[in-house]
């Protein structure tokens, strides 16, 4: 039986091995259109590819760019060079400073530093008392009493602790904010699946990104300043200004994903968030110089700000109580230039939980994604900002420890080789609730980044 | 160097006349084998016009080891199996047993007394899912285990459509052999 079937084989073979026939024209024809059509979808997949390249190159250039200044800027110390009176002090009382440059950009040495430290600090000859007593309570307003605030004598750089003015205090209103946030994303690379239709994609990602706060209503001017008392100034206007911050974000992500267009993905993302305060009044000093009718103009840097009150640290306190106690000089000049802020910052853990969804699945692919974060706080300080110089001064309050916030997001990804893709992906991300338990204070962030990255297909 | 390798490496460059003639030399050959795996001429210039591209696409690949001949037939095979595969999704039959032939049948049904044309027509008669495991396994030299995995189909379902195809083809001879004996007489 076996040898009659491989005779049966054996005769279609050897008779159909040579069989031939005519194809119709038509067949070259086509043939001839897709082979011109894959010739053109290969220029614009390495159109594309090369954009993509571009984009991820820029994306993780920009963030490069951001967090080197950053870590410059955060190596500063508040140096003040707008005065020319120096006095010596004793240092241990001093805030440090490891800035090398003034404001004009001539280095200092360690001793010209502390002096200038101690330069200049003015105050209303009138309030001495008032600010004293303030200073030995110093402890108890500050972290108590959301009417409290550091003042900057415009440009010098030094601290003081606000005096209870009411007309200074309660002229200072938050304004309606407007935050445009971007943050990086991880993008993950892809991988094998572990069955046939399931890949696993792992990637990282980087973005410059911008938070600020998307709930309109901040702390209120009346909440802030209730305790405002004496007027020792006469006030004729005040401006607060809160601005988003602009940071780096990035992380690693894993996706997985099986032959339809859903894909669940999820990572480990670090993202930074935040806003700096700069808040400014004009008065004229009837009750402080008298015979003067100046008109100066004081910045004052706010301890109570739409994210939450400063805690200032010990060190801060006892710096700014000696300072105020050694140096109480005259207001005698009218300073119009200032660019004292604080700069209040948090820094999360992100865990993502997402759903994307492919709109386009050619080259390059598009997709949509949204989801879930639970945010853990690993960072928060506060800062005081002169000019370039940035000195850590303590830390937002009832700040907790765990948030909620979702993301929308809108990804490109182009294949590079088999087992890469490149990855370009705007996110919007809205924190749910707000990032401080304190119920005075609403912050729910909003921010905006650009993640680029490159994604590697696991399996 | 032969003129083929020349063709082939103006192909392997882009070559579009380059392209045009390795077509007009393999198409028909080629047309055949679709012929013979497709169930009519709509279906085969389907088959021939994918793999061709393919071809066309991956003969950088090639590097003049072997017959290019038949590395572009298992390309245009592969095609025709992936086409089939799509449209017939589910196994192509239950596995049932093996019937035995009867002792007593004669092998003059292996005498060459058809035609390539008969023959042909004989193949193109076969049931789909019987045609294809016969071509690979008679025509092309796969294994049943090749042809399990390239249809996704377990081995004893190809064996049994095997042996099912060549009963057809047997009884197909048989008959043809009977009218042609009464022809005669």
């Amino acid at each position: 039986m076996l040898e009659r079937n491989k005779n049966i084989d054996n005769l279609f073979k050897t008779s159909l091995e040579s069989f031939s026939d005519a194809p119709p024209l038509s067949v070259w024809s086509t043939v001839e259109k897709d082979l011109d059509a894959e010739k053109q979808e290969k220029r614009v997949f390495l159109f594309w590819r090369s954009l993509a390249a571009a984009a991820v190159l820029f994306v993780i250039g920009s963030s490069l760019i951001i967090l080197f200044n950053q870590t410059n800027t955060e190596t500063n110390k508040i140096v003040s060079s707008f005065h020319t009176k120096h006095e010596t002090h004793t240092p241990n009382n001093t805030p440090e400073n490891t800035s090398n440059q003034t404001t004009t950009g001539l280095p200092l040495s360690q001793t010209q530093n502390e002096a200038i430290a101690y330069e200049h600090i003015v105050a209303p000859p009138n309030n001495q008392n008032t600010f004293l007593k303030y200073s030995e309570e110093e402890d108890l307003i500050v972290t108590t009493n959301p009417t409290q605030k550091l003042s900057l004598l415009h440009g010098k750089g030094l601290p003081l602790l606000a005096s209870t003015h009411s007309d200074l205090s309660t002229q200072l209103k938050s304004k309606p904010h407007s935050y445009y946030t971007f943050y990086p994303e991880i993008i993950p690379p892809t991988s094998k699946a572990k069955t046939k239709s399931t890949h696993i994609l792992l990637g990282g990602s980087i973005s410059p990104s911008y938070s600020s706060n998307g709930a309109n209503n901040g702390i209120s001017s009346g909440d802030m300043y209730a305790d405002a008392t004496s007027n020792s100034y006469s006030q004729t206007s005040a401006e607060i200004n809160e601005k988003g911050l602009t940071s780096i974000s990035g992380g690693l992500n894993i996706r997985f994903e099986n032959e339809t267009r859903w894909s669940v993905e999820t990572g480990f993302h670090y993202s930074k968030i935040g806003e700096t305060v700069q808040n400014s009044f004009s008065y004229s000093p009837n009750k402080l110089s008298s015979g003067s009718n100046e008109t100066h103009i004081l910045q004052h840097v706010s301890l109570n700000n739409s994210i939450g009150q400063i805690n200032l640290k010990d060190n801060v306190l006892n710096d700014t109580k000696t300072t105020i106690n050694n140096d109480l000089p005259y207001l005698t000049n009218a300073y119009t230039n200032s660019t004292a802020e604080t700069k209040q910052t948090l820094e999360y853990i992100e865990i993502p939980l997402s759903v994307r969804y492919k709109i386009f699945t050619g080259y390059p692919t598009i997709s949509i994604a949204g989801g879930i974060s639970s945010n853990f706080l690993i960072g928060n300080n506060a800062y005081l900002i002169d000019g370039k110089s940035e000195t850590k001064i303590g830390e937002t309050g009832n700040i907790k420890p765990l948030v909620f916030s979702s993301s929308l997001g809108l990804g490109l990804e182009l294949p590079l080789g088999k087992s890469f893709r490149f990855s370009l992906e705007p996110k919007l991300k809205y924190f749910l609730n707000s990032v401080n338990s304190d119920s005075n204070y609403s912050y729910q962030p909003v921010s905006l980044g650009i993640f680029g990255g490159i994604i590697l297909i696991v399996n | 160097m032969t003129n083929l390798d020349h063709i082939i490496k103006a192909c392997q460059k882009g070559k579009r006349k380059a392209q045009k003639e390795l077509y007009e030399k393999f198409s028909g050959k080629m047309y055949g084998v679709c012929l013979q795996y497709c169930k009519d001429r709509a279906e085969a210039e389907d088959c021939l016009q994918e793999g061709f591209i393919k071809v066309f696409t991956k003969i950088h690949l090639f590097r003049f080891e072997g017959s290019f001949e038949g590395w572009m037939r298992r390309i245009i095979v592969n095609t025709v199996i992936e086409s089939f595969r799509k449209k017939q999704p589910t196994i192509l039959v239950d596995e049932f047993p093996l019937v035995p032939c009867e002792d007593s049948e004669q092998d003059t049904m292996c005498e060459p007394l058809f035609s390539q044309s008969e023959l042909f027509e004989m193949i193109q008669n076969l049931p789909p899912k019987y045609r294809m495991v016969f071509n690979l396994y008679a025509l092309d030299g796969y294994t049943h285990v090749e042809i399990a995995d390239a249809l996704n189909i377990s081995i004893g379902t190809s064996k049994s459509n095997l042996s099912r195809a060549r009963q057809c083809l047997k009884k197909e001879i048989e008959a043809r052999l009977q009218d042609k004996k009464q022809a005669v007489c």
